[in-house]
């Protein structure tokens, strides 16, 4: 393909597309300043980025102490990795089971995935924090990560995916004397590996950021979530220091959006894919 | 042979082993969505037809009540409404915008890739986080945008303040966070069709791009608008983070969402009886949602 | 009479790839062209310069007198056809082919779907587009087709539907784009029949583009060879074949491939492994390529004058001829002759046979790739290369 011309139509379309980036952007550019700006900075009502006196440090330093921010992070981390992992462990053997193989109650299995997929986990938190409360589940990171091992989007993703690949794979396998479970872990896990990937990517950014569950059972706060954190943050910082505050969101929301841009190419795809799968 | 043999016992040995094999490999997911799901939200359903509350032994079993109490409690149908607003605000504006972007960016050659970063920033955002941000920049004295609007010589707006405008805030920050996704997904609809089509419309003398659009851009397009469109309003009627942390319903219940009344009524006042018959009606929305756009439009949109 | 498309020096780039150098060409009214080439030779860009998809460098486009270079595709009045068919999905097979008869002769108010119908002079209008359209599907017995949307129909019929497409609106030219490449092998030879029917009853110029020689060869009222982004050879099928002016047409047409020796000219005469095989040739002592075809290389097992000696592997009998695997010992390299069905009874695996040619099938190509012509061989036919 030749290079673009500079046409008029192309710049303006350029500058349509700048526009709605630096829309996009502001939020993140006001952040970044304000939690630079030590309160009075912050209530000059300028629309200046640069602060006058530097507050970095004691910004940050809040952002930090007030909460135990970096256990916080932690904990987000090990919960949203360790679901994933139950997730596909659990998810991808019914999958593949409702894919490639015949057997009474398929129809009725694959029937309730479908209504699952309808059925949030809000609706059904009423008897899920009964239950935990029962078993003194709650404010632990138990709780946090059990009622999300079963996932049924990851069943739906894999059984679509499962489905199109070639039964000569499978066939091959079994002559050669393989299990079907040793089919599921040798064969099916490696082939979808892009199901595997984009699934993961769904599941981390939706349990990273989901604030109702850990809202309802955790009040301690070094078992927060980072959602929870900020609130609780919040509810800790006296007066309107947003300063600070600006400080603990950027601390907050910086690891997903570094994960993001080292692995771009991979959210893309995985959205792409369940664009395209749904 | 072994065919007769098959047809003599009705099942060969190798269909027993897949249906044990499979039976084995679906046992754990069976077990989880008994624990999980079924049970659970038949526990919703009983609950929804008592008036019970967390803490309290007694509760009675109101029936049908149960529901039709719902339907004339104004504070509910002032949730449903907010919830439709926003709905009603964020989906339109987010599927369009989408579109538009998604369009203009995949006539760019070079900046693809990074526009389409940059517009996803916010989908890989916490939201909590970023409507934290939001709060600040819409605060009504010292808040960039409404800086802005000074500068602009416009009057300032009272946004997350006033329960006039609290929802179109609240739209304004969901837009925000939605549109990257609605590109992504549009992009990827819109580099899947065809170019030959193109070279065919214009061939047959289809000259203008508005032409082109209707004649292969938005048919074409048909499956992925309609997913578009199926994921943002489900997401938008899941509405809860932004009004958990910013508003809290508030001002004067100007923002109260079906999620957020579900919370207080269920997990704040502990009425679980009415929680759950709440519950139960958000799933409703989503079922009837669900049910529209792939049974009525379904059939329009799919070609193969 | 003038021609009806004029080619004239066409250059293209990418980036600093050239991908057309030079190309020139002149079509008469009504006549067929196959564009055949190797992949990547530049024949699918040719025809999207000359449907005015994609812009050329330098050059230019005539089309019946009138200068199109500057032009669009949709202004130019031609029709084209494509590897895929390109058919709208959404649309029946009605609404495809009316769709270029609506675009031209209904402005965009007329065209909207319910409120377009209302005037009478629109209704005509429309009523007399689907007359066009039944009357082009009756031409491609698709008829019963017409209320079928693509993905209802096989891939025969999607092509049908593509050629009434471009046929329906009398174009100024036909350009086709490997329109049978998707179709199986049995449906391709019938569909070939037809697509030379329709074109000789629309009377109008047509560029077929296909990479299958044989295609070319059976279709075409003239054949251009590609390759490299040049034109090497243009001339009627018989001439392309019989009398190639290059050695890469040569290989290019015809299956089995022609048999390539290599010799050298000594005095004139040609000469492969010590044995004569033509004589008559000017110029001074080199090297140069020899080619024979297949079904012109005789097998005997007596010497003669101008034959070589061959080893014969086997044999391989397909119903219709007889396939002749040898080896030239002289080199070791693998040659092919086509034997008829009753010949070859006689000859043993693993003996040595004597391999000849008629002067006139004996092809000599010099080291450059250019063909080599005795004084006294003109030929089949006109060897001419078009402008």
């Amino acid at each position: 393909m030749t290079l673009q011309t500079l046409s008029f139509s192309r710049v303006l379309r350029l500058g349509l597309l700048a526009l709605g980036a630096a829309i996009i952007v502001f939020p993140y550019v006001f952040m970044l300043s304000a939690s630079l700006k030590p309160p009075e900075d912050v209530f000059s009502a300028s629309l200046s980025l640069w602060p006058q006196h530097l507050a970095a440090y004691e910004n940050f330093t809040k952002a930090l102490t007030r909460i135990p921010m970096l256990r916080i992070l932690f904990n987000g981390a090990l919960v949203c990795v360790v679901i994933v992992v139950f997730q596909i462990v659990f998810a991808l053997p019914a999958a593949y089971a409702l894919a490639k193989l015949n057997f009474p109650g398929r129809g009725l299995l694959f029937g309730l995935v479908m209504l699952g997929l309808l059925v949030p986990i809000h609706a059904i938190s009423i008897p899920l924090y009964a239950a935990a409360q029962i078993s003194s589940l709650l404010n632990t990171l138990a709780v946090l990560i059990i009622p999300f091992i079963l996932s049924v989007f990851a069943m739906f993703l894999f059984r679509q995916f499962i489905k199109a690949m070639p039964d000569e794979l499978i066939h091959a396998a079994r002559m050669d004397g393989l299990s079907e479970t040793a089919i599921v872990w040798r064969i099916i896990l490696p082939n979808a590996w892009p199901a595997a990937s984009a699934f993961a990517i769904f599941s981390v950014v939706a349990h990273w950021n989901d604030l109702y569950w850990p809202l309802i059972t955790i009040s301690k706060t070094q078992l927060a979530t980072p959602p929870l954190g900020l609130l609780f943050f919040r509810s800790a910082e006296v007066g309107d220091d947003y300063g600070a505050l600006m400080a603990a969101t950027l601390i907050v929301t910086l690891p997903l959006i570094l994960f993001f841009l080292f692995a771009q190419r991979l959210f893309i795809e995985g959205v792409t894919m369940t664009g395209l799968k749904g | 042979m072994p065919r007769n043999w098959a047809a003599r016992t009705g099942m060969t040995a190798f269909d027993r082993r897949e249906r044990s094999a499979a039976w084995m490999l679906c046992a754990p997911t069976a077990l989880l969505m008994l624990a999980l799901l079924i049970l659970p939200t038949l526990a919703v359903l009983a609950l929804s037809f008592t008036d019970a509350e967390l803490g309290v032994r007694e509760f009675a079993f109101l029936g049908l009540d149960a529901y039709r109490d719902l339907f004339t409690d104004r504070a509910f149908l002032g949730a449903f409404r907010n919830t439709a607003v926003y709905v009603a605000l964020v989906a339109p504006a987010s599927v369009i915008l989408g579109l538009i972007l998604a369009m203009m960016i995949e006539a760019e050659v070079r900046g693809r890739a990074f526009f389409r970063s940059v517009y996803f920033l916010p989908v890989v955002s916490l939201t909590v986080a970023m409507a934290s941000v939001w709060q600040y920049l819409m605060h009504p004295s010292f808040g960039p945008m409404n800086l802005v609007l000074k500068a602009l010589g416009l009057p300032s707006v009272n946004w997350l303040g006033s329960s006039d405008n609290v929802l179109v805030a609240l739209a304004l920050i969901g837009i925000w966070q939605a549109v990257g996704f609605n590109l992504v997904l549009f992009l990827a609809g819109l580099t899947a069709i065809n170019r030959d089509l193109y070279a065919a419309a214009e061939m047959d003398g289809v000259r203008s791009a508005w032409s082109r659009f209707w004649t292969v851009t938005w048919p074409m397009l048909g499956p992925t608008t309609l997913f578009v469109v199926t994921i943002t309003m489900i997401n938008a009627v899941k509405v809860f983070e932004t009004v958990a942390t910013l508003t809290q319903g508030g001002p004067s219940k100007a923002s109260e969402v079906l999620l957020y009344t579900i919370y207080k009524e269920g997990f704040v006042y502990l009425h679980i009886g009415v929680a759950s018959a709440m519950a139960i009606v958000f799933v409703g929305v989503l079922l009837v949602l669900l049910l529209i756009q792939t049974k009525v439009l379904e059939k329009q949109v799919h070609y193969s | 009479m003038t021609p009806a498309l004029v080619l004239r020096n066409l250059v293209k780039f990418f980036g600093a790839q050239s991908i057309l150098h030079d190309i020139s060409l002149e079509a008469a009214q009504g006549e067929l062209i196959a564009l055949v080439g190797p992949s990547g030779c530049g024949k699918s860009t040719l025809l999207r310069i000359i449907a005015g998809l994609e812009r050329a460098d330098k050059g230019s486009v005539v089309l019946d007198d009138v200068d199109v270079t500057d032009l669009r595709a949709a202004d130019r009045d031609m029709a084209m056809v494509f590897q895929s068919y390109a058919l709208y999905p959404h649309l029946t097979a009605r609404q495809n082919i009316a769709l270029p008869l609506a675009m031209r002769r209904l402005n965009s108010f007329e065209r909207m779907p319910l409120i377009g119908g209302l005037t009478p002079a629109t209704r005509e209008k429309r009523a007399a587009i689907m007359r066009d359209v039944e009357r082009t599907a009756n031409a491609l017995r698709i008829t019963e087709l017409l209320d079928r949307k693509p993905a209802q129909m096989s891939g025969g019929q999607r092509q049908r539907v593509a050629l009434g497409r471009a046929v329906v609106r009398r174009p100024k030219a036909f350009l086709m784009d490997e329109p049978l490449s998707n179709l199986d092998a049995a449906l391709r030879v019938h569909t070939r029949a037809e697509i030379v029917a329709l074109h000789r009853e629309a009377g109008v110029v047509t560029i077929y583009v296909t990479h299958d020689q044989e295609e070319a060869l059976g279709m075409a009222d003239r054949v251009a060879v590609m390759m490299g982004g040049r034109i090497l050879q243009i001339a009627s099928p018989e001439a392309i074949y019989h009398n190639p002016d290059h050695i890469d047409v040569a290989s290019f047409i015809g299956s089995p491939k022609i048999n390539l020796l290599p010799g050298h000219v000594s005095d004139g005469t040609v000469i492969h492994a010590g044995r004569p095989l033509k004589a008559g040739l000017g110029g001074s002592d080199r090297k140069v390529t020899i080619g024979i075809r297949p079904e012109h290389l005789h097998l005997t097992t007596d010497v003669t004058q101008h034959s070589i000696a061959v080893e014969l592997n086997r044999l391989e009998f397909l119903g219709s001829e007889v396939i002749a695997h040898l080896t030239d010992p002289s080199d070791g390299s693998g040659l092919i002759a086509r034997l008829q069905p009753g010949e070859g009874h006689t000859f043993r695996d693993h003996t040595t046979l004597q391999a000849s040619a008629s002067t006139q099938h004996v092809l000599v190509f010099e080291s450059d790739g250019g063909r080599a012509r005795a004084d006294d061989n003109h030929g089949r036919g006109m060897a001419h290369h078009a402008a």
